[in-house]
């Protein structure tokens, strides 16, 4: 590595003792000579070079390679004292010993580094394999990542804080304590997507965004004391392990969301089912009854039933409202669940109201009736029955509110592209500020009539949306209230041959 | 009332068959009752009833299936009861061979009506060339229909669409039925074309076309002649 070369001063405290050790070895050199003669010198030399190689970085051993070449020029190789060769031969050998001293030397060097520097591979490698076996763990995301910086600690010598994007929780294992300089350089890394800190503005805080699929979803703050310093391979090292935990952080949050998911479904199930075994339930007994008061009243003559014709009466306009509400639940359940499916067929809009109206004669007897229905309405694509659901919502909500005995006007017709039922009664009417919030789900005016549910205006509207179109209350200028319900216009379906010629 | 007509209830349910029960009787009808599809499809064939009641959601198979099992051999008329929001199961059972439908709750007035024209279709009447229905005079050689006495003045696709009303006068026809027979099949889907002919009908036909009379529409599942003899 290129820039992890120790500073000048240990190079040159090395090149020190390099001078003293030539020195030395020259000194053997000259012992050596005289049992072996001088050629024999610059093996010791090579030798010592070598052997420095296996010590020192490059620079002082190239010195080495240099000076020792020079001494043994100058000290050895005849003519003595002199920097010159007289013998050609001994020209040779001095330049071959100096090239391949300094080739030897470097590349001792060079195995050494890689030695270490494998090394400290294996050492990282084996760090990121513990600190992935903690992040495997099942213990719940917190005491995971806890865990997972204590490691970090221990492995840097640093203080670390984990702070999220969504929400205000931080985990620190030793509780480190966070200002707002740190929250600010967090929420910088945040924004920026880049590690921010360890320069001249923060000297101590680092923080390393985590990213999750969508963008940093985390952030590691990391403090240093003033005395701790983290060479290259240490600060990579640093960064690598931030890439398990931000992946650890998003797995997390994956199978928290999925989690959450199949507790969801799980409780949309529970709850269809319930509402079709309730619907079930309530029906059957509802329909005997039901059945059971139209029986008697086809059977036993008028005259006979006496005071009883209004008990039964009551008895019938109860279960028929019950089996409103029941309807209305259903079609919520459906709503709430996301199965509500439209069967979209060209229906005639004039016709809705018709028969909407047929089926609500009981509960509009006390109301006088008023119908407009705009001539050559076009053909509306729809779901009928979802339609006629929200319409008589309508159309029993403004009977609920209106006294008996005022008119209830049901008209149809096409505006700016869309058709629009109108509901309009000559009730109390909403005040100003609540036109939005009755269609809210379960909301009531304040002081309004017992009875209702609460649902049926909400679930117009949520119908309405299902359709693209909408539904919206207006105040009347002469008094009560007026709904509407408005579904876009589509193209106009192709005629059969005998109506298009 | 024919007191030999008996009835075969096919229905799960106590309460209901107990309406049914005692409705029925009351009109003089003789009535069976089978609480299961299985023993349902056992009575068709072994009491051999002239009227069938079939509830469309039993618990031990579906009211389609022991529809279809009855009708690989009997053309008993079979009336189906079902819930409310599923026109689906009605349409599916009616195209599979079911004469009507009711749904529940249903008034008993109703269901005694239905049963009288499923009688009436039972008999075969359907032979005659002219048959009435009401103030209605049908002369179906002559491709003629008349009302209070004077002529209709129809066009051969409305004359068409009436004809196969009035071929099963008060039961119900569904849209996939009237479509396929005056349209053809490859118009099943065409309903919009309902629309439009019902709504044209209606005015040559009835005395109040934003109030009909005659021509009924069940929203989502097909068209009704009703009349009174």
């Amino acid at each position: 590595m290129q820039n992890s070369s120790p500073d000048r001063s240990s190079s040159l405290l090395e090149s020190w003792y390099v001078l003293w050790l030539t020195a030395l070895v020259s000194l053997l050199g000259a012992v050596l000579e005289v049992v072996a003669g001088y050629r024999a010198v610059g093996f010791l030399f090579l030798v010592f070079v070598m052997l420095l190689g296996l010590v020192y970085s490059v620079g002082p051993v190239l010195f080495a390679a240099g000076l020792s070449a020079l001494v043994w020029n100058y000290l050895f190789i005849p003519p003595r004292f002199k920097f010159f060769v007289s013998n050609s031969e001994d020209f040779m050998m001095l330049l071959s010993y100096a090239v391949a001293a300094g080739v030897i030397g470097v590349l001792t060097h060079r195995l050494r580094r890689m030695q270490e520097l494998s090394a400290l591979r294996d050492r990282s490698s084996l760090f990121l394999v513990d600190f992935s076996k903690i992040l495997a763990s099942d213990q719940g995301r917190d005491a995971v990542a806890l865990k997972a910086m204590e490691k970090i600690e221990a492995r840097f010598k640093l203080r670390v804080g984990l702070g999220f994007a969504e929400g205000s929780t931080f985990l620190s294992p030793q509780q480190m304590m966070v200002g707002d300089r740190e929250k600010a350089l967090m929420q910088k890394a945040l924004k920026e997507g880049s590690f921010q800190g360890w320069d001249g503005l923060s000297p101590r805080h680092l923080a390393i965004p985590l990213q999750g699929a969508a963008g940093p979803s985390a952030v590691l703050l990391c403090r240093r004391d003033s005395d701790t310093q983290l060479n290259q391979e240490s600060k990579e090292l640093l960064f690598a392990t931030t890439e398990p935990l931000a992946y650890f952080l998003q797995r997390e949050k994956l199978r928290e969301k999925s989690l959450e998911a199949a507790r969801l479904r799980e409780s949309e199930f529970l709850h269809q089912a319930l509402l079709d075994s309730v619907s079930h339930e309530l029906r059957t007994p509802l329909t005997s009854l039901l059945g059971s008061t139209a029986a008697l009243e086809h059977s036993v003559k008028a005259s006979d039933l006496g005071p009883n014709r209004e008990l039964l009466e009551e008895i019938k306009a109860s279960g028929e409202r019950l089996n409103r509400v029941i309807e209305n639940l259903l079609d919520m359940a459906r709503l709430n669940s996301g199965a509500l499916a439209l069967k979209k067929e060209w229906h005639d809009p004039a016709e809705l109201v018709q028969l909407t109206l047929q089926g609500l004669k009981a509960p509009l007897s006390g109301h006088v009736l008023k119908l407009e229905l705009a001539p050559e309405l076009p053909l509306v694509r729809m779901d009928y029955r979802l339609l006629e659901h929200a319409l008589s919502n309508l159309i029993l909500n403004a009977a609920g509110y209106a006294p008996p005995g005022t008119e209830i006007c049901v008209s149809a017709s096409v505006h700016d592209g869309n058709l629009e039922w109108r509901v309009a009664d000559q009730g109390p009417g909403i005040p100003e500020g609540n036109l939005e919030r009755v269609f809210e789900k379960l909301f009531r005016i304040p002081g309004s009539p017992a009875g209702g549910t609460g649902l049926g205006l909400y679930i117009a509207r949520s119908l309405l949306k299902a359709h693209g179109g909408d539904a919206w209350a207006v105040r009347r200028p002469s008094g009560g209230a007026e709904f509407i319900l408005s579904l876009p216009l589509e193209p106009s379906p192709g005629l059969p041959g005998e109506l298009a010629a | 009332m024919n007191p030999n007509k008996r009835v075969l209830i096919i229905e799960d349910e106590r309460a209901i068959r107990r309406l049914l029960k005692t409705s029925l009787e009351g009109a003089g009808y003789a009535v069976l009752e089978a609480q299961s599809g299985e023993a349902g499809i056992r009575d068709a064939a072994s009491l051999r009833p002239e009227l069938v009641i079939l509830d469309l959601g039993l618990p031990d198979q579906s009211g389609l299936e022991v529809l279809k099992r009855i009708r690989e051999w009997s053309p008993v008329p079979v009336l189906i009861l079902t819930v409310q929001d599923s026109e689906s199961d009605k349409v599916a059972a009616l195209d599979s061979g079911a004469d009507d439908y009711l749904t529940k709750p249903f008034s008993v007035p109703e269901l005694l009506a239905r049963l009288r024209v499923l009688e009436r279709h039972s008999r075969g009447v359907a032979s005659d060339p002219i048959q009435v229905f009401g103030d209605m005079k049908f002369d179906f050689g002559g491709h003629l229909v008349t009302l209070r006495g004077k002529e209709l003045k129809l066009t051969s696709t409305e004359y068409g669409f009436l004809k196969v009303l009035a071929l099963h006068a008060g039961r119900i026809v569904t849209q996939r039925q009237i479509l396929k027979e005056v349209w053809g099949p490859n118009a099943v889907e065409h309903t919009h074309y309902l629309r439009i002919y019902a709504a044209q009908l209606r005015k040559k036909i009835e005395d109040d076309p934003s109030n009909p009379k005659w021509i009924i529409t069940e929203p989502g599942v097909g068209y009704r002649l009703k009349f009174k003899n």
